[in-house]
């Protein structure tokens, strides 16, 4: 018989064997950056094994990198989750392959509930003095460290005049709630009712925050929109 | 398992490659074919080596344990403690029980290869031996035709050391050896040889001497030896003693010998060697191994085959092409994942469901969380080798943690969770002493509330092949307190007790674990041994708890 062929059948045979003894196992790496690009550190990373229950957490590191390996097949759950920032989210299936994936997080909202009492006795309440803003007072730069630019530093804004809504008289009690976003110079740009309340509530709890002003939002000294939903509550 | 799995696969992988390099030059010369074998094997036993300086390579097979100190503390505040100024606590404290594996199939694996490495190795110090003996009693041969032609023969091969030529009294060994002394033992009837026969054989012999073959041969055996479980690696070398033969055939047709009367002369030494009773030596010779004889022969018949040496420029390019290929398999390290299983049981030994298991793998810092099912089990799959610390937590138990390596080997632990300690502080002022509280007492205990059928009764029904189900603690509390009275004209200080209660609830031991003054220990004493608690029920029967007591007289 032809020796070619049988060392041939052999090689054939070891590297196969070396191929059935490597399970199936993934890798998911990538990187975590803000919304201006720049690398966030400490996010945590955990990938939800949903077959199994189990969960396996990692920080990326400075450079805002992850690696995760060993995952065995079956349908995950990716969160990246840093406090000032939005939870990302993500299903996976894995089935061996390995993955990467590049995740921008994108800056938190602000909540706020303000409370408006039916009194008919109460002085209107003014408007309140407006504050100076605060300087975007960022210090020196910490630097790049090898290379990345490192981000994640939120200033959270402050609100520097407040204008509490009005009751409207003779109106029932509601909630408005509503979707507003702070511009970069501080001001409200948009502010849009969410739910089905009474049109006399809403208007009053617009005017009122169209009228709010807040120091800008600071990312990495860099002014940022920013989200921020009201709860109005009439009662 | 796995690491020798991987360590097996890389030498076969190494073999392989030189086996097929040999194969595809199967129409050039067999001095390049033996190159080429020579080169795969060496890089066989390089491997292992290079596989240790490879940072991905961990070293050994089994896990180490190695236990260590407690780390956090749980807070359980039990319901009456408030009221007399007490703080009761469970501490958390790590007590380590683990069962061993049953049965390590690494340890057995390892033992039959070291047996047949012993086995193999001691047939190949036997051959040596056996070569030394014969040769012992060898007389050397001075002169004659045999002297003459091995001195013409060696210059023209270029042989700086003479060649000894040993007469033996055995009819059929014709063998050559030794690396800086090289010798060739002649048959018996050696003498009586016609001269062109005499020129063949030693000229086939001295090109062994100047291939250097029989030092290649024995590293060959070497590796063959450590890996006598791989038929490849056996393949391998019995194909560069075959190659080895052929080059040396080939360089005696090269020195003007027609392939047809060489091979004739290769037919009749097998012919008459072949009536002798062959003992296995190490050693190379011209005589063909049955096997290899239709080979060797057919190869002298055929007048196309390359017989040429090989140039120094082939043997460096073949061998940075098969180094090439061959350094990154040794080097590859695949990352072999490691199951971590086991069962979480109390005290009692029943299952604990619901702890938090987690696996930190110090070198990522990847933190692998599960809990345990209702039958007390876990499992985490996909650990990459490393530095582990394993941690079991659930309310009311101490803490377990242990460090652990894996080096993809699957891990089982069964772990068995202590029931936490009491913790307790107490002030004491000096002034007026205080009455026990509540006054009067001892108390009787709370019936232990385990469903209407007493105590045993709330054990969930037993089914046939399911598991008791554990982990139920009632928290002690304190039925009858005695505070301690400060004594008179002693200075403030901290006492510290380490107290245990037993199963009635009455305390059973007191030792004060740190250098109080006598008197505020004996006052703290006094009053500790007066508590009474209700017992502490593990799955609704009493066990024995430690409590430490701080008493801070100020």
């Amino acid at each position: 018989m032809n020796s070619r062929l049988i060392t041939l059948v052999i090689l054939l045979a070891a590297t196969s064997t070396y191929g059935l003894s490597a399970q199936r196992f993934s890798r998911l790496s990538g990187s975590i950056v803000d919304q201006s690009g720049a690398a966030l550190p400490g996010v945590t990373v955990v990938a939800n094994d949903r077959t199994r229950g189990s969960r396996h957490e990692v920080s990326t590191d400075r450079n805002g990198r992850f690696e995760l390996i060993g995952l065995v097949e079956g349908s995950y759950v990716l969160e990246a989750d840093l406090p000032g920032f939005e939870t990302f989210h993500e299903n996976l299936a894995l089935n061996g392959q390995d993955l990467s994936r590049d995740i921008t997080l994108q800056i938190g909202s602000l909540e706020e509930t303000v409370t408006v009492i039916n009194d008919p006795n109460a002085a209107p309440a003014a408007p309140s003095e407006r504050y100076a803003p605060l300087p975007a007072d960022c210090g020196p730069s910490t630097g790049d460290a090898g290379g990345a630019r490192i981000g994640g530093q939120i200033r959270v804004p402050r609100k520097i005049r407040h204008v509490a809504p009005i009751y409207p008289q003779a109106s029932p009690a509601g909630i408005v709630t509503i979707d507003a976003v702070i511009g970069t110079d501080g001001f409200v740009k948009e502010a849009n009712v969410t739910n089905d309340a009474p049109d006399a509530l809403t208007r009053s709890a617009i005017n009122a925050v169209r009228q709010w002003e807040f120091d800008p939002t600071l990312l990495n000294c860099e002014a940022v929109d920013v989200r921020m939903s009201v709860t109005v509550d009439f009662r | 398992m796995n690491l020798l799995l991987e360590f097996a696969i890389k030498i076969s992988l190494v073999v392989a490659l030189g086996l097929l390099a040999a194969s595809v030059l199967h129409r050039r010369s067999a001095a390049l074919r033996h190159w080429m074998l020579t080169a795969s094997m060496a890089a066989a036993l390089a491997t292992p080596l290079l596989m240790q300086v490879a940072p991905a390579w961990r070293l050994p097979v089994s896990a180490n344990v190695a236990p260590v100190d407690h780390v956090s503390a749980r807070e359980l505040t039990s319901g009456r403690a408030p009221r007399i100024g007490i703080t009761t606590s469970v501490e958390a404290e790590s007590r380590i029980v683990s069962s061993p594996t049953a049965f390590d199939p690494t340890a057995t694996l390892i033992g039959i290869w070291f047996a047949g490495v012993v086995a193999n190795l001691t047939g190949l110090l036997i051959g040596l031996w056996r070569l030394r003996s014969i040769a012992a009693r060898a007389t050397i041969v001075h002169e004659g035709p045999w002297v003459n032609a091995a001195r013409e023969l060696s210059d023209h091969f270029g042989l700086r050391t003479p060649t000894t030529l040993l007469q033996s009294d055995r009819p059929a060994l014709l063998v050559t050896w030794g690396f800086f002394a090289p010798k060739v033992m002649l048959p018996v009837d050696a003498a009586s040889w016609d001269e062109d026969r005499i020129r063949v054989v030693l000229a086939h012999e001295l090109a062994h001497v100047r291939r250097h073959d029989w030092i290649i041969q024995i590293g060959s055996e070497l590796v063959r030896i450590a890996n006598w479980f791989n038929p490849l690696v056996w393949l391998a070398a019995s194909r560069l003693r075959l190659e080895s033969e052929r080059a040396c055939d080939d360089a005696v047709v090269n020195l003007g010998v027609s392939g047809r009367e060489y091979a004739e002369h290769l037919l009749d030494l097998a012919r008459q060697f072949g009536r002798a009773r062959q003992v296995p030596i190490p050693a190379v010779a011209i005589v063909p191994r049955p096997s290899n004889l239709e080979r060797r022969v057919i190869a002298m018949l055929n007048a196309r085959l390359s017989r040429h040496p090989v140039s120094g420029a082939a043997r460096l390019a073949t061998l940075a092409a098969l180094l090439a290929v061959a350094i990154p398999i040794a080097l590859f390290a695949q990352n072999t994942f490691a199951t971590l299983s086991g069962r979480i049981l109390d005290q009692s030994g029943a299952v604990l469901p619901g702890v938090v298991v987690v696996a930190t793998d110090r070198d990522r810092r990847v933190k692998h969380e599960v809990r345990t099912d209702g039958t007390g089990q876990f499992e985490i799959v996909g650990l990459p080798q490393g530095g582990y610390s394993l941690q079991a937590s659930l309310p009311g138990f101490q803490n377990f943690d242990e460090q652990l390596t894996f080096s993809g080997e699957n891990i089982q632990r069964d772990i068995t969770l202590s029931i936490g300690t009491l913790q307790e502080t107490i002030s004491v002022t000096s002034g007026p002493s205080k009455a026990p509280f509540p006054p009067g007492g001892p108390y009787k205990p709370r019936p232990a509330n385990c469903g209407p059928g007493g105590p045993r009764a709330a054990a969930p029904p037993q089914r046939d092949g399911a598991v008791r189900v554990g982990g139920q603690i009632r928290q002690p509390t304190k039925l009858y307190h005695v505070a301690p009275v400060y004594p008179d004209g002693s200075s403030a200080g901290v006492v510290r007790i380490s107290v245990v209660i037993g199963p009635d609830g009455y305390v059973q031991e007191t030792q004060v674990t740190n250098d109080a003054p006598p008197a505020l220990a004996q006052s703290a004493l006094d009053a500790v041994r007066q508590w009474v608690f209700e017992p502490t029920l593990l799955n609704c029967v009493a066990v024995p708890v430690k409590m430490n007591v701080t008493v801070d007289f100020s």
